[in-house]
Formats: C-alpha cells, sequence, structure tokens
C-alpha cells in the first residue's frame, strides 16, 4: 500500500516539477547574464554575560540569493539518517527538487513533517529498504523529524532558486551562478533571525558580500537540582 | 508596726520565706521548662519544615521529572511545538508566515495529543506555548491558543533554562487577558513547573503544569509532617488544616498587616496567638527561589501541648509548695514553741524571784542554749539568794550604807579574812543580870532592845561593825568589813555619843525606876584576823585575836574606876588630837606581860568644858606625884581634884591607892603598874 501510495506521489511530483520546471525556463529565459557572489557570514552569539561574541564555528549557515526563480536542477539531494541524527542538519534545495532519505543506521527510521509548507509521511523503514524519496515544490521551510527518535531534526530550506550556499566552518561562502541585476543576499540559520541584504550582481563578476548573523541562546542540557540527567526517554513510546 | 507575737513574726518570716523559695524556685522551673519546651518546639520545627521541603521537592522534582521526560520522549508533541515554533520563520520569499493557521493546526494536535495523557489529567493547569511566547493551548480554555505568555516569569525561566519552579495564583493569565488557572476557587494557588522542548540546544517550545496547592494537599502535608500548614496568597489565607476560628484570627492578622513580620521572621520560628491557642509559626516558601511577598506556606505548631505539659508542672509545683509551705509551717510552730515555751517559763520565774521568791528554780531540759539560759538563770537566782542573805547578814552587823557600800563592791569587803589593824569597842551594861530577875521576861528584851537599839544605831551610824552580843554586851569593830583608815577616831566619837544616847536612856530608866547603874565601853585598838567566821549554817562576822581581849579587859577595868568610856594608849594615839582623854593607869592585864595604858576618853576636843579641863591638869599632876613614888604630893593633888570634881570616879580611886601605898609602899622595883587582877 505504501509503495504504490510513494510512486503515486512520486508521480505527481514529476509532474509538478515539469510544470515548474516550465515555470522557471521562463525566468532563465529573461536572464541576460550571471555573476558571482563571495564572502562570509560572521555568526554572533549570547555570551554567557549577556553580550554578544563571534562563534568560532561559522558553519550550517544557508546563504540564499532572492529576487529570481530558477528551475530545479535535475539532481535528487540526499537527507541521510545516519547515528540517528539526520546529515545534514540543513539542506537547502530548489523548488520542485526531490530529496532522497537513504536510512544509515541499522534500525528503522522514520522522515516525516506537518509543516503547513509541506506535510508528508514517509513512513518507517530500515537501512535495506530502497530509499525513500520527497519531491518538494512548494518554497519554504519544512523542518522533517523521525518519529522515532524524538531528538531527530532536520532543516529542509526549499528556494526558489539555486543561487545558494551552506557555510564552510569559517563562514566563508560562494554562490557562482547569481542573475545578474539587484538581488537580496539572505542569510538564515537555525535559531537565528534571518539577515539580508541588498546585492548589485553584475555578469561575469564576482561580488563580494558579508553578514551578520545573532543566534539565540542556546539552551544548556537541563539537569535535576542534584546534577543528574532526566529520565531518558522511553524509544517505545511511538 | 503593731507588735507581734515572737511566735507571730517566726510564722510569718517562715512562711514568707518558704514561700519566697517557693515562688523562685517555681519561677525557675518554670522558666527552664519553658526554654527546654520551646527549645524543643522550635527544634522540632525546623526538623519538619525540612522535612516539608524535602518532601515538596521531591514532590515538585516528580511532576518535573513527568514533564520533562514528555517534552523530551514524545516525538509528536514535540514536532508539533518545534512546528508551532518554526511556522513564523522568514525566509524573506514565498508566502509570508501564516502563524494564526499554524498555531490552530498546533492547538488542535495539541489537543488530541494531550487529552489521552495522565499528566494532563493529574495536573489543573497544562500550558503549551511555542518558542516564541505564544500560547498554542491551555488547560482551562483548550480551543484558546495564540496569546501572547512570554513575559511570564514561568515562560522565561524555561525558555531559558533556568529553575522552572513557581506558584501561580488564580489571577495568572495571558497578555491578552485570558486565564491560565482555573476560575474556581478564586483564591487558589498553583505550584508550576515546565519544561522546555530543545532540539539541538534550540528552544522549541515551552510546555508547564501545576497543580492547585488544596485542602486535600495541606492535610496531607499536616499528616506526613505533623504540624499544621496553612497556605498563604500575598496576606490572603488560601488555605489551612487550622480550624474554622484560628484561620479567621489567621487571615485578620495577615490582613491587619503582619505579612511583613511573616517574611521578616523567616526561618526563625515565632509565637503568635491565633483565637485561643498559641502557635508558633514559620513562614517556610512554597518552592525555591520565590520572593517573600509571594505565595508561601506558614508552618504552624500549637503551643497547646506545651500548654498542657507546662499547666501539669504548675498544678504539681503548686501542690508540692502548699506541702512544704505546711510542714514549714508546723515547723516553724514547734519551733517557736521550743522557744517561746521555755521563754514563758523563765518570764515566769523571773516573776516569782521579782515578788520575791528566791527559792525559784527554772527546770528547762531542752538540751540547748535555753538549758544554759535556765541555768544560768538558776545561778542568778541563787546569787541574787547569796547576796540577799548576805545584805541581811550585813545589815545587822554594820549599817545600811555599808551594807550597800559592800554589796555595791565587793572588792572591799574582807569577809574571806584579812589581818588588818581594827578598833574594837566593847559596850556592857551593869546591873542588868539582876534587873533581868526583877522583871518580866518580856520587859527584859524589850529594855535590852532598847539599849541594844540605842548603842548600835549609834555604832552602826559612825561606821562600825557590830560583831556579836555577848549577852547584855556588845562587841563592835571599826575598820572593817570597810577599811575605814579613821576607825580609831570612828571608834572614839562613836563612844562618846553612845555614853551620851545611854546617859539619856539611862535617865528615862531611872525616872522609871528602874535600878540601872550605868554603862561601860572600852575601845582598844590591835591588829586583828577579821572575816566571816563559824560553821556552815551558822557564823557571825567577827575579829578574832590578843587585842579582842584587850578591849574586854579594858571595858571590865571600867569598874575599878567607875568611869564610862575607857581607851588604851594605841587607840588615842590613832584617834590623835580630836580628843581630850585623861591619862588614868598603867595596867597588867591578867595573863599579859605588857602593861597597857589606859586613858578616859573625856570629850572631843572642841567641846571641852574648863571644868573637865581643869580635873584633866589636876590629875596628870596627881597621876605624875603617884608615878614618882610621892604619894603625899599625889595625895595632895587628889584631894583638890576630888574637892573640885566630888564624884570623879578616877580620883576616889587613886586616894585609896594612895593612902595604901602610904600605908604599905610598893616594891622598890615599882613602876606604877597596877595589877589588875579581876577579869
Amino acid at each position: 500500500m505504501r509503495f504504490s501510495a510513494a510512486t503515486s506521489a512520486l508521480l505527481v511530483a514529476a509532474i509538478a516539477a515539469a510544470a515548474i520546471h516550465e515555470h522557471a525556463l521562463a525566468h532563465d529565459a529573461a536572464e541576460t547574464g550571471t555573476g558571482s557572489l563571495r564572502g562570509s557570514i560572521t555568526v554572533h552569539e549570547r555570551s554567557f554575560f549577556g553580550g554578544l561574541r563571534e562563534r568560532e564555528d561559522r558553519s550550517g549557515v544557508v546563504v540564499y540569493v532572492t529576487g529570481f526563480a530558477r528551475s530545479a536542477p535535475s539532481r535528487v539531494a540526499t537527507l541521510a539518517q545516519k547515528n540517528k541524527r539526520f546529515d545534514p542538519k540543513i539542506l537547502p534545495i530548489v523548488r520542485g527538487q526531490t530529496i532522497q532519505f537513504p536510512n544509515n543506521d541499522p534500525i528503522y527510521h522514520n522522515v516525516f513533517s506537518v509543516s503547513a509548507i509541506h506535510e508528508f509521511d514517509l513512513g518507517q523503514y530500515r537501512s535495506g529498504d530502497p530509499p525513500r524519496s520527497e519531491l518538494f515544490d512548494k518554497p519554504g521551510l519544512v523542518p522533517v523529524y523521525c518519529n522515532i527518535h524524538p531528538d531527530m531534526i532536520s532543516y529542509v530550506v526549499v528556494l526558489e532558486n539555486d543561487a545558494f550556499a551552506v557555510t564552510a566552518a569559517d563562514g566563508s561562502f560562494v554562490i557562482p551562478n547569481v542573475r545578474a541585476g539587484r538581488l537580496t543576499l539572505n542569510a538564515w540559520m537555525p535559531g537565528a533571525q534571518r539577515t539580508s541584504e541588498d546585492v548589485e550582481v553584475h555578469a561575469g563578476e564576482e561580488t563580494r558580500a558579508a553578514l551578520d548573523l545573532v543566534q539565540s541562546e542556546k539552551i544548556a542540557p537541563h539537569k535535576r537540582k542534584d546534577g543528574s540527567d532526566y529520565p531518558k526517554p522511553r524509544s517505545d513510546d511511538y | 508596726m503593731p507588735r507581734l507575737r515572737f511566735r507571730t513574726r517566726i510564722f510569718i518570716a517562715m512562711g514568707g520565706l518558704v514561700g519566697l523559695v517557693i515562688a523562685l524556685i517555681l519561677a525557675l522551673l518554670q522558666d527552664a521548662t519553658v526554654r527546654r519546651v520551646r527549645e524543643d518546639f522550635g527544634e522540632r520545627f525546623q526538623r519538619t519544615a525540612a522535612n516539608f521541603r524535602r518532601l515538596q521537592t521531591l514532590r515538585t522534582e516528580s511532576v518535573t521529572d513527568e514533564v520533562a521526560e514528555l517534552v523530551q520522549g514524545n516525538p509528536q508533541l514535540r514536532t508539533v511545538l518545534s512546528m508551532a515554533s518554526l511556522a513564523r520563520t522568514d525566509l524573506g520569499f514565498a508566502e509570508p508566515p501564516r502563524s494564526g493557521e499554524a498555531s490552530r493546526d498546533a492547538n488542535l494536535r495539541l489537543e488530541s495529543i494531550l487529552s489521552s495523557l495522565a499528566i494532563h489529567r493529574n495536573n489543573d493547569v497544562v500550558v503549551v506555548a511555542n518558542a516564541q511566547g505564544e500560547l498554542l493551548y491551555s488547560k482551562v480554555d483548550p480551543q484558546r491558543f495564540g496569546d501572547d505568555i512570554s513575559a511570564l516569569g514561568a515562560f522565561r525561566s524555561v525558555a531559558s533554562g533556568a529553575e522552572t519552579l513557581d506558584a501561580w495564583t488564580a489571577d495568572m493569565r495571558t497578555h491578552e487577558g485570558s486565564a491560565l488557572t482555573p476560575e474556581k476557587p478564586p483564591h487558589a494557588v498553583y505550584e508550576i513547573v515546565g519544561a522546555p522542548v530543545v532540539f539541538d540546544d534550540e528552544l522549541h517550545g515551552v510546555m508547564i503544569v501545576g497543580h492547585r496547592i488544596d485542602a486535600d494537599t495541606l492535610s496531607r502535608i499536616r499528616n506526613a509532617s505533623g504540624v499544621e500548614v496553612a497556605l498563604i496568597a500575598s496576606t490572603t489565607v488560601v488555605g489551612s488544616t487550622l480550624d474554622a476560628p484560628e484561620e479567621a484570627a489567621l487571615a485578620h492578622r495577615l490582613a491587619e498587616g503582619s505579612a511583613s513580620e511573616t517574611a521578616a521572621s523567616r526561618g526563625e520560628p515565632t509565637e503568635w496567638r491565633l483565637g485561643e491557642g498559641r502557635y508558633l509559626v514559620m513562614p517556610t516558601p512554597l518552592v525555591g527561589g520565590l520572593g517573600p511577598g509571594g505565595p508561601r506556606f506558614l508552618l504552624l505548631s500549637s503551643l497547646d501541648r506545651e500548654s498542657m505539659l507546662l499547666a501539669a508542672l504548675r498544678e504539681a509545683l503548686l501542690l508540692i509548695a502548699g506541702l512544704v509551705l505546711l510542714v514549714a509551717l508546723g515547723t516553724s510552730f514547734f519551733l517557736a514553741r521550743s522557744i517561746t515555751r521555755p521563754l514563758a517559763a523563765l518570764a515566769q520565774a523571773a516573776r516569782r524571784v521579782g515578788t520575791g521568791q528566791l527559792d525559784t528554780k527554772v527546770e528547762l531540759a531542752t538540751g540547748d542554749e535555753f538549758e544554759e539560759v535556765g541555768q544560768e538563770f538558776n545561778m542568778m537566782v541563787s546569787g541574787l539568794r547569796e547576796r540577799d542573805a548576805i545584805r541581811t547578814m550585813l545589815e545587822r552587823h554594820v549599817s545600811k550604807e555599808v551594807a550597800a557600800e559592800l554589796l555595791r563592791d565587793p572588792a572591799k569587803t574582807t569577809l574571806a579574812g584579812v589581818r588588818r589593824e581594827l578598833s574594837v569597842m566593847f559596850i556592857d551594861i551593869a546591873g542588868f543580870t539582876a534587873l533581868a530577875e526583877r522583871l518580866p521576861p518580856e520587859e527584859v528584851v524589850s529594855r535590852l532592845n532598847e539599849y541594844f537599839d540605842c548603842a548600835c544605831g549609834v555604832i552602826l551610824e559612825a561606821g562600825g561593825t557590830v560583831s556579836e552580843f555577848q549577852g547584855d554586851g556588845i562587841v563592835a569593830f571599826f575598820g572593817a568589813p570597810i577599811a575605814h583608815a579613821d576607825h580609831a577616831t570612828r571608834a572614839c566619837r562613836a563612844a562618846l555619843l553612845c555614853r551620851e544616847r545611854l546617859a539619856k536612856l539611862e535617865s528615862s530608866w531611872a525616872s522609871q525606876r528602874l535600878p540601872i547603874h550605868g554603862f561601860r565601853i572600852g575601845i582598844h585598838t590591835a591588829e586583828l584576823v577579821v572575816g566571816e567566821i563559824g560553821s556552815a549554817e551558822r557564823g557571825k562576822y567577827g575579829a578574832v585575836g590578843d587585842g579582842i581581849n584587850v578591849a574586854s579587859r579594858i571595858e571590865a577595868a571600867n569598874k575599878l574606876y567607875d568611869t564610862r568610856v575607857l581607851i588604851s594608849e594605841a587607840t588615842l594615839a590613832r584617834a590623835g588630837d580630836a580628843f581630850v582623854a585623861r591619862e588614868l593607869d598603867l595596867l597588867r592585864l591578867v595573863g599579859r606581860e605588857e602593861p597597857v595604858r589606859v586613858f578616859e576618853l573625856v570629850a572631843m576636843r572642841e567641846s571641852l568644858d574648863p571644868g573637865s579641863a581643869r580635873l584633866c591638869e589636876l590629875f596628870r599632876a596627881a597621876l605624875t606625884a603617884y608615878r614618882a613614888r610621892d604619894f603625899a604630893s599625889a595625895k595632895r593633888w587628889l584631894e583638890e581634884a576630888a574637892a573640885f570634881a566630888p564624884g570623879d570616879g578616877p580620883v576616889r580611886h587613886f586616894l585609896l591607892r594612895v593612902a595604901r601605898f602610904q600605908a604599905e609602899p610598893p616594891a622598890p622595883d615599882w613602876l606604877g603598874v597596877w595589877e589588875l587582877s579581876e577579869k
């Protein structure tokens, strides 16, 4: 039953992707040239005393350009489940793109979301099972979870074009194929407010940009008064 | 101040003392007990409070565990909260986030998830919010969502990962004003715990649960801890395990503004009076870290048990005090009696002694000081008795003045016997023996006493001592027992006075035709032993010595010369020039080798009449001639004297003696001494 449902979903996704692609092509046709964006993101976090300080690790920030649309590449993105974690933690894709969710753990996993942007549930499957996929055809943030392991989360960011990058540990990023013109450069990471900056991208040129991101306070692992951990959640809850 | 009897005084003193001591002991005991009980209560209280807090903590921790387990272990709940928190994420493209819809969706999902959970059923307050503090679900109003609770302390502390304990009162509301706690009861306090939903250290939502602290909770606490509990919000009593009147009193007290007092005395039990009962009160916070103004517990421990204990103690102490007081009073009664009884006996004895019963004896066999006092008293009375006897005795021998002086200054007395120079006086009445035969005995005694009174009176007046009566004779001496230096003078003066008085007496007797020829007085001065002489029963104050006999002989010699007063040379030498004496003779007394020169005491020098003086001169001339064996000249002088004083005894006597010596001259070795053969 599930298989046929997945197939039909895939079918629907394929049709939708085709439609979007057409739409994107219409945009593409209007492109006059592309430039590139290079820069770095500075991540600030709150220090213990409340002040802001720069974070060492600046990876995991999605840097993307808004202001034009481009059809999704045919490449299928991968969001793996490994060691009871989603990998990567944050995954930008282009609207209409499909994500494959391979289970690399020897245990059952599940992928689902109840996001208003894209609600789906791939059911529970093992690593030996064929990896299940999902096509995301609506832009927006789609957090995905595993209904077996309550700590697992990944943020799928469905963008309108492929002009995006995820920062390296030093915060640097390069976005090669940005349509020339006056655009907006955005940066976002979970737990932070998006920051943006208008940039002028000229065809064949590289534009430099830098953004600051302030990450909200992290919550320290909650301990009991006596310092002991709370009892581990029972894994057979669901 | 009224005069109280000794018994009353000792009664009052003993009673007062014992009462005071008992009161003191009572006060000390009570104080110590009160302190002990207080300490005991304080300790118990602290222990209970600690246990109570532990209980609270355990309870809170258990709920906290429950919530934590839910928010960490329930994927559905976590997902819903995470979604609701991320729904508003603005990525700068696509459609603007419709948070309302996401919240509505979350609300629906949460209702369906939570309604089947035990934690939802068991708690009065269940509040779920997303990371931004937007209300997603509240048990009080399950359809309500979207309200802002980000300003609530509980949300903020959970969201910051801090301590998630809090207490909510019934007026807890969202920013928009909708209630988060049940409407009823109006005054209620909820214990709140919360837990965050966290993914990778990121906050994705907050869940808060709370249960009302109701009467049942309070009574459970009471049963577990053993102390009364009252739940206070601000200055309102939300609930308590107290009885209605005491709860009302507590409410009144809190409303009066004792809240600050409560706050100030945190951690230290204070004593409050609530209604009829007294309580030790200690405020203890509901959960850790809440300010003093917030909801709190009052732990109350009734002091009634203490009161009962103290009352019983006081009762027992009063009983003991009463008994001791009784015993003390009884003891004081007997003690007083043991004092007043001998005193009364002494007083009575003293009264008897006062009335002259000197044979009074006090018999006190108390074995203590009173017995000593009794013995002393007896000794005193016997002393009085002796003095009385002495006085009586003395007064018969000496004048009252002398007696008084002797008694006043016993050192002057020589009762014990002493050798001393005295003047001894013998008085005798001639012819009394014949009179005694003629007159009836009563008359004799009466006359004799008249004479004695007269003579003794004079002797005593002169400071002499009447030693004894020898028939109709009197023996007296001067210079003892009081050692008058002028004893000879006194004796001579007494002799002259006696002569005068007795002459009058004799003339009065003569008018009554009583044949009393006259009296004789002899005085001699010599060293004698004087003292109280006699047996234990009978005795006299008298003198012993040869001088007594000499005096007696001299007195007797009056018969020879028909004189009244003869004194020895020794007496005259002592008496000095105050007296005029006529030397009469050299007498060899019977049994004595040494002759005694005797004089007739004529008069005081100042009252000497010329006739007597003339007679003395003539007699001295005659005596000189007589001793020179010139008896013719002696006779001539004597005849001249006889012509001048025809009745003079010595003159007549010497005329006879001279006549005899003329006829029969004495031996050639005659020295003018006259042998006195007669006693």
